[in-house]
């Protein structure tokens, strides 16, 4: 009787151990076939030209270039709102507050709010919205941001990202022991200055944590941004903020979807899903890293 | 020596108080962000409830409601699928623009089903895996790899399921159709794993060991304990777990707009191509002119949109902290929490 | 000569639970006033009020006056950020900051806006928490290499680069080694001429040897107070006496 027990648990027991190596199996063979059809078509070349026109051959420069640009407004956009939010949790509000734990909720829906809506929203209030009042108060109703361009992308990719960023520095300020703000206050010091002073100084590591995982999350969504200003063949680099952009994402998806000649393309393809892939693994990585270090630190407290 | 007059009234910091109330105001920023988003996409889809021009073209009912009136498309002696077809067409393009939202809600829920079906099993079982059995290195391994495994673009997990995912499962299956909800499903379900994975582990690692050692202490084995002891302990976290999955497969919108075949059907069937409310705004948008009874229904889905996932985000969440309640002063302290002091809490 | 602070029937409560219990004294300029008691006896509740420090515990509440030159604390509108500088604080367990000891030193000048002639504020508050022959070579190490004992003073320094007028320290040679406990108090009667000192001790042999004045706080009442010789000697109450001897702690 016990036997049959013990082979009973050891059946399910391996089961659960499969799943794990599934999940290992399907991350392996979906970096492996990227990166083995990918590989042979990635060149210096490849990453610095422009696209020709028919997509299928020339180089995905305007893409890295439109992400990156991309990624910068929105970085420069929720960082200092996020380590504000953050500050406001952790250091200013009574943690018993109503307000706190509305602000906490908020975070966590706006987590959950599909890309695809984000999107909408995008076009509903900073394209159409923000922008057609610009355009109405300062440019005489002209036709200058009212329309999908870099900067309400950026802004749409920026609320999407918040919650990243507050938790993460959330998790920063945590981490500062109690007494040293105990010193600085006895000190003389007012709350900003205890937060200024002491508490942010400290959190720097996690507030780029923070910022890296919301960079790699807007590099690689593309729902957000198709409305809201990525377009797939320009002749222009962007350079104003009412301009399009590129975008790693959209040309992945543009070309797997509609390109002409698939099998064309598809060197093309590979290559520009593994430009995206890396850049995004490298991100991820670089935020573990500066995160375990930070957790390592706490442990030694 | 600072004289007491010093000590009476305030020093005038304004650069201070400028950033305090840029701080203090910051937290009325996020709720108002997740306020304007819904707000902003109502806005848009308001026409469909208030406007008489929206009105000659489609209603709320009469999205709802089948639609007698299009029989002249079905051959003689029609099927219930054909016929289904018929009744509730989504055709927003055409010279008679119909938009009955059947199809994509049957679409969106066969795809979810299939990618629950595959992913919920999966990833708790690894949950289990990685938290009643697996030793410490493998466990070091195992969660940061379902980590990549989030962080993959979901535009490249649908690149990899039209790539790679369809011609395979079209060939293992013998499948008509190349994109369906089978393979759909399997790409959505890649990812939902990690999300069902990391809510559904944190729950069964919160669990105090005493429970467990208290079950071997009576006798049973690893596989009991686990699954008697620690799986119905986390099981308000397992659950909250399975409801965040199923958030997350229906607002995802690449993945399906990818792989899905992009056609509304009433079919249940698994293996034919379909339609998700989220890959419908997406595909569809572009082309519908502003302030067109088209671009207005599609807000309407988007905002049907979030009012699902916000319910399920809230249901999850609500049994994510019912979990931590529920062991708090009975768990373990885990190593990130500080341990309490003798000090009483300092305010914020 | 007038009390630079005083306490009268002043009375604190964390939420419900008493802390002090209608406290009346008062601390002269430039003595050293003893505090000893055991342990929840209201010492630290004592020291913390002084300098408005409890008014970052959620639950604190007090009734009673507290003046300090005169003016009531609590009920007067003062910059409670100043006030700290004037009655600097030292904690029992060191609390270096992260940096350099130069940057630990300077904080407290900057953040009060007055950060200028630092070099000489810097060595002067170094020699008079006896730390300067120390360190003096060694003013951009991070404050963390330093010992436990040479941390404290450090702190004593910080505290001192504020210029206060008064001086709370909270049970400052706790967990230190006796040399360092030593110096500490060396430095203390060498500080009297210009501050004054408030000391919580939990060690009875300190008071005897540091206060010019001693009090004994029990379950947050004042039991006594009065000349240091004259407590260790000739106490008022038997408690005082019960507790100093060692009859209960």
């Amino acid at each position: 009787m016990t036997r049959w027990i013990k082979i009973i648990a050891a059946f399910f027991t391996s089961l659960t151990g499969l799943a794990c190596f599934l999940i290992l199996l399907i991350l392996g063979v979906i970096v492996g076939d990227i990166l083995v059809h990918g590989w042979p078509h990635l060149s210096w070349e490849f990453v610095s030209t422009a696209p020709s026109a028919d997509l299928a051959h020339g180089g995905i420069f305007p893409a890295i270039f439109g992400t990156v640009a991309l990624v910068l407004i929105m970085t420069i956009l929720v960082v200092p709102l996020g380590v504000a939010a953050a500050v406001y949790l952790h250091e200013y509000a009574r943690q018993d507050s109503k307000l706190v734990h509305l602000v906490r909720l908020a975070l966590q829906n706006l987590a959950g709010v599909p890309a695809i809506v984000f999107g909408l929203f995008g076009l509903g209030l900073f394209v159409r919205f923000c922008g057609g009042s610009i355009d109405d108060l300062l440019f005489g109703g002209k036709l200058t941001i009212g329309q999908p361009c870099i900067l309400w992308a950026a802004s749409t990719l920026a609320v999407l990202t918040l919650p990243t960023v507050v938790v993460a520095t959330e998790e920063a300020l945590r981490a500062v022991p109690r007494n040293y703000r105990e010193a600085a206050y006895a000190m003389g010091a007012t709350r900003w200055q205890v937060v200024r002073y002491v508490v942010l100084p400290q959190s720097v590591s996690g507030i780029l944590t923070g910022g890296i995982l919301a960079i790699s999350r807007g590099t690689g969504d593309v729902a957000p941004i198709l409305f809201t200003g990525a377009a797939y063949y320009l002749a222009h680099l962007p350079t104003k903020l009412n301009d399009q952009f590129m975008t790693l994402g959209y040309h992945t998806y543009v070309l797997t979807t509609q390109s002409p000649d698939v099998e064309a393309t598809k060197p093309v393809l590979y290559s520009t899903a593994l430009v995206l892939l890396v850049l995004t693994f490298a991100l991820n990585f670089a935020a573990v890293l500066i995160r375990s270090k930070i957790r390592r630190k706490l442990r030694q407290t | 020596m600072p004289t007491d007059s010093q000590l009476l009234g305030h020093r005038p910091r304004y650069v201070e108080k400028s950033i305090e109330l840029f701080i203090r105001s910051s937290g009325f920023i996020v709720i108002g962000s997740l306020v304007l988003i819904f707000v902003f996409v109502a806005k848009e889809a308001l026409p469909l409830l208030t406007s008489s021009t929206v009105h000659e073209e489609v209603t709320i009912p009469s999205m709802l409601l089948p639609r007698t009136d299009n029989t002249e498309s079905l051959p003689p002696d029609p099927t219930l699928g054909q016929k289904m077809d018929a009744w509730f067409p989504w055709q927003p393009v055409s010279t008679k623009p119909k938009y009955s939202l059947l199809p994509l809600v049957i679409g969106t829920l066969k795809v979810t089903f299939v990618a629950l079906l595959i992913a919920i099993p999966i990833a708790i079982a690894a949950a289990i895996f990685t938290s009643e059995f697996a030793p410490q290195g493998v466990r070091e391994f195992i969660k940061p790899a379902v980590e990549i495994l989030a962080g993959i673009p979901s535009v490249v997990v649908g690149f990899f399921a039209l790539m790679v995912l369809a011609t395979f499962l079209q060939d293992t299956f013998g499948l008509l159709m190349r994109l369906n909800a089978i393979t759909a499903g399997v790409a959505l379900s890649l990812a939902v794993i990690p999300i069902v994975y990391t809510v559904a582990e944190d729950a069964l690692s919160a669990v105090p060991q005493t429970f467990r050692d208290g079950s071997h202490a009576l006798g049973a084995n690893r596989w009991q304990t686990a699954w008697r002891v620690a799986m119905p302990a986390a099981m308000p976290g397992v659950f909250a777990a399975c409801v965040l999955g199923a958030g997350r497969a229906i607002g995802e919108t690449m993945i399906v707009l990818m792989s899905s075949g992009n056609a509304a059907t009433c079919s249940f069937d698994p293996t034919e191509s379909f339609r998700t409310f989220s890959a419908t705004i997406a595909a569809e948008l572009g082309d519908a002119p502003h302030g067109s009874p088209h671009y207005h229904v599609l807000f309407f889905i988007g905002a049907f949109l979030f009012i699902i996932t916000f319910v399920l985000n809230m249901i999850g969440h609500w049994y994510v902290a019912r979990v931590r309640d529920r062991l708090a002063g009975k768990a373990k302290r885990k190593m990130t929490d500080p341990t309490p002091e003798a000090v009483p809490e300092l305010e914020g | 000569m007038k009390p630079i602070l005083k306490l009268d029937r002043f009375s604190a409560w964390y939420g419900d639970a008493p802390a002090l219990r209608d406290v009346s004294l008062g601390v002269y300029p430039n003595e050293i006033l003893g505090v000893i008691g055991p342990a929840g006896g209201g010492k630290t509740t004592f020291l913390r009020s002084l300098n408005r420090m409890n008014d970052l515990v959620l639950n604190f509440r007090m009734d009673g006056t507290l003046a300090y030159h005169a003016i009531d604390l609590y009920r007067s509108a003062i910059d409670i950020a100043t006030l700290r500088r004037r009655l600097g604080m030292v904690f029992a367990v060191p609390v270096p900051l992260p940096g350099s000891i130069t940057h630990n030193l300077a904080l407290g000048p900057r953040m009060g806006g007055a950060a200028d002639d630092l070099q000489a504020r810097i060595e002067k508050s170094l020699r008079a928490a006896y730390l300067w022959e120390e360190v003096k070579d060694r003013l951009d190490l991070s404050a963390l290499s330093l010992s436990g004992g040479q941390q404290q003073r450090l702190c004593l320094a910080r505290t001192l680069m504020l210029e206060p007028e008064v001086l709370l320290l909270d049970e400052p040679c706790s967990g230190l080694d006796p040399i360092s406990t030593a110096k500490i108090e060396e430095a203390l009667q060498a500080l009297k001429k210009d501050v004054t000192v408030i000391l919580v001790t939990n060690n009875v042999m300190q008071a005897s040897r540091v206060a010019d004045r001693t009090a004994f706080f029990l379950q947050g009442k004042l039991v006594e107070v009065g000349p240091t010789s004259q407590i260790f000697v000739n106490p008022k109450e038997k408690v005082t006496h019960d507790y100093i001897s060692g009859r209960f702690g």
